[in-house]
């Protein structure tokens, strides 16, 4: 079952003379089991956007239904909605709270009523999947941490509750290049053996080429783009006409490209690039 | 006016007893110069950050402006008029009701003439395109929004040097690329000084020079181009190339000879003369 949005506006203060239209028009749908970006300029509605995801904003016209069930304020409606999707906001540790990192992940699993196995089960997995020792790491205070650590921290907190949808609100930004990677690449591996939808609102052009296989991209609170991710780069246009840029594999391929130089490049992506560099330079090595 | 960090080292104090995150940190950043720091995440970036621009005081070493000539003439750094510091987190530093009435705050405290400050603060709201949202409450405002305003709050203190605490790691590339151009136009027409902390590689590479941080301790300080070069270098401060850098290492596996680039420029050219 998909996450869906139809006709979707969103106004703040309504009426008011700040009236102004977070979105307009929405019509969008996340399927289970896919790795979506959703990308725009600072301003494009992409957090209003997430925040309707799981109810933390109501929609001025239009519904969303999160498998198949539509959202509105009714409290069993609200806590099953939440119960699957979960959301990394864009200052995760601006809300810490706990003494210790493990009672800072194993909060929300409380909350579900976990039982002490499964918190623990489920403090270490995530701890893992953000790239934090827990031999270090589980008896410090959160506050004690540099910025991209908490941030490591906040993200652990929701993946730990096992929620069937992952929305991660530019949860990259202060996270230096190594781990960013890294936890994306966990990520995809939660995605492939569990089936977790994750859902990337991002800046950073390289990572969503590299994980999300679609895009969703707005521009001034509507749907400039949905589709494959790799159909939207090659229409460098529109790229451009939203606010973005092109990743640096397929501006290195176009530049070779323009200057006639023939390898035979995958631009997709980054990685996707050098494997083919690689491949190509085994072969023509063994001719 | 040269900025000098001198053997600066940071305690903290934690339930484990103490802990040091900066040790005998040294740093020249020149008048008018542009300089990156890099580093894993709890390297010690953001408190050589404050440091820097004195909004900490290391437990030992000193933080000074020096005079160029060579006489004794330093003094210990004021926050906010000497070096100014923009945060990770624009919400640290957005106090007012109005974006006009934040960015004109530090301002305030000076006792400047209005018409001074109004100039300033209008001159400020035009650089960072913030002239549309001069009324509105910036909580009101998009997260990238927000850190503009953040930098305009201290641009218009016209400090001698600026520090960027991952700054721009907000914004989209688009509005990355504006407030950068701002920055760098600030530094070639007023001679501010820069001093980024990042991850971001296009920010590194408009650096003069590049310090990496690892575990509290500067492991190279060098240019963007020989850091790269640097294998233990990278591996310490756990630094990722840019493609193009990635894509060389793969050619020299071929042809020794083939250089490290790292843009996409350098990267064709390099490539065009092997066909």
């Amino acid at each position: 079952m998909p996450i869906e949005l139809k006709n979707v506006d969103y106004v703040y203060d309504s009426g008011e003379p700040f009236e102004y239209f977070a979105l307009r028009g929405i019509n969008v749908r996340i399927d289970e089991g896919s790795f979506v970006g959703i990308v725009g300029r600072t301003g494009s509605g992409k957090s209003t956007l997430v925040e309707h995801l799981n109810g933390l904003l109501f929609s001025s016209h239009g519904e969303v239904l999160v498998d198949g069930l539509t959202l509105s304020r009714d409290r069993k409606v609200l806590s099953s909605v939440r119960r699957k999707v979960g959301i990394v906001f864009q200052y995760p540790e601006d809300q810490f709270f706990a003494e210790t990192i493990f009672e800072e992940i194993a909060f929300g699993c409380r909350n579900y009523g976990f039982s002490k196995e499964q918190i623990d089960t489920s403090v270490q997995k995530a701890m893992t999947i953000v790239g934090l020792d827990p031999g270090r790491f589980l008896s410090l205070s959160p506050f004690q941490l540099s910025g991209g650590e908490q941030r490591r921290v906040a993200i652990a907190s929701v993946i730990a509750m096992g929620q069937k949808y992952i929305v991660l609100d530019e949860p990259t930004a202060g996270l230096d290049s190594g781990s960013k990677l890294t936890v994306l690449g966990e990520l995809e591996s939660l995605r492939q053996s569990s089936n977790v939808t994750v859902i990337l609102v991002s800046h950073n052009m390289d990572e969503v080429a590299e994980f999300c296989e679609r895009v969703i991209v707005l521009d001034e609170g509507s749907v400039a783009f949905q589709g494959s991710t790799e159909e939207f780069f090659r229409s460098a246009d529109l790229v451009n006409r939203t606010g973005l840029e092109l990743p640096q594999s397929y501006r290195l391929a176009r530049a070779l490209k323009d200057s006639g130089c023939t390898l035979p490049v995958d631009e997709s992506s980054s990685d996707r690039f050098l494997d083919s560099l690689h491949s190509w330079l085994a072969d023509s090595g063994v001719r | 006016m040269t900025l000098r960090l001198d053997r600066v080292s940071y305690q903290v104090e934690t339930s484990a007893g103490a802990v040091e995150v900066l040790h005998d940190v040294d740093l020249e950043l020149a008048e008018g110069s542009i300089s990156a720091i890099v580093g894993p995440n709890g390297s010690g970036k953001s408190t050589l950050a404050r440091l820097a621009s004195g909004l900490l005081r290391g437990s030992s070493g000193s933080v000074a402006l020096v005079d160029g000539s060579g006489v004794q003439t330093s003094r210990d750094v004021r926050p906010g008029l000497d070096v100014g510091l923009v945060f990770q987190n624009p919400d640290n530093q957005l106090v007012a009701t109005t974006v006009e009435d934040d960015i004109a705050f530090g301002l305030e405290n000076l006792c400047l003439p209005h018409d001074e400050m109004v100039q300033r603060v209008d001159d400020a709201l035009d650089l960072l395109g913030l002239r549309n949202f001069c009324d509105y409450p910036p909580h009101r405002l998009s997260g990238g929004q927000k850190q503009k305003v953040a930098i305009a709050g201290v641009l218009v203190m016209k400090p001698a040097f600026l520090v960027l605490d991952e700054a721009t790691s907000l914004l989209d590339p688009s509005n990355r690329r504006d407030v950068m151009d701002t920055v760098l136009q600030l530094n070639r027409e007023l001679g501010i000084g820069v001093l980024m902390v990042t991850h971001l590689l296009e920010e590194v590479m408009v650096a003069s020079r590049v310090g990496v941080l690892a575990d509290g301790r500067m492991v190279g300080w060098d240019t963007p181009q020989s850091v790269f070069s640097q294998q233990s270098v990278v591996e310490q401060g756990g630094l990722v190339l840019p493609l193009s850098g990635r894509a060389s290492l793969l050619m020299q596996g071929r042809w020794p000879e083939f250089p490290l680039c790292l843009t996409a420029e350098e990267f064709t050219r390099a490539a065009c003369q092997l066909n």
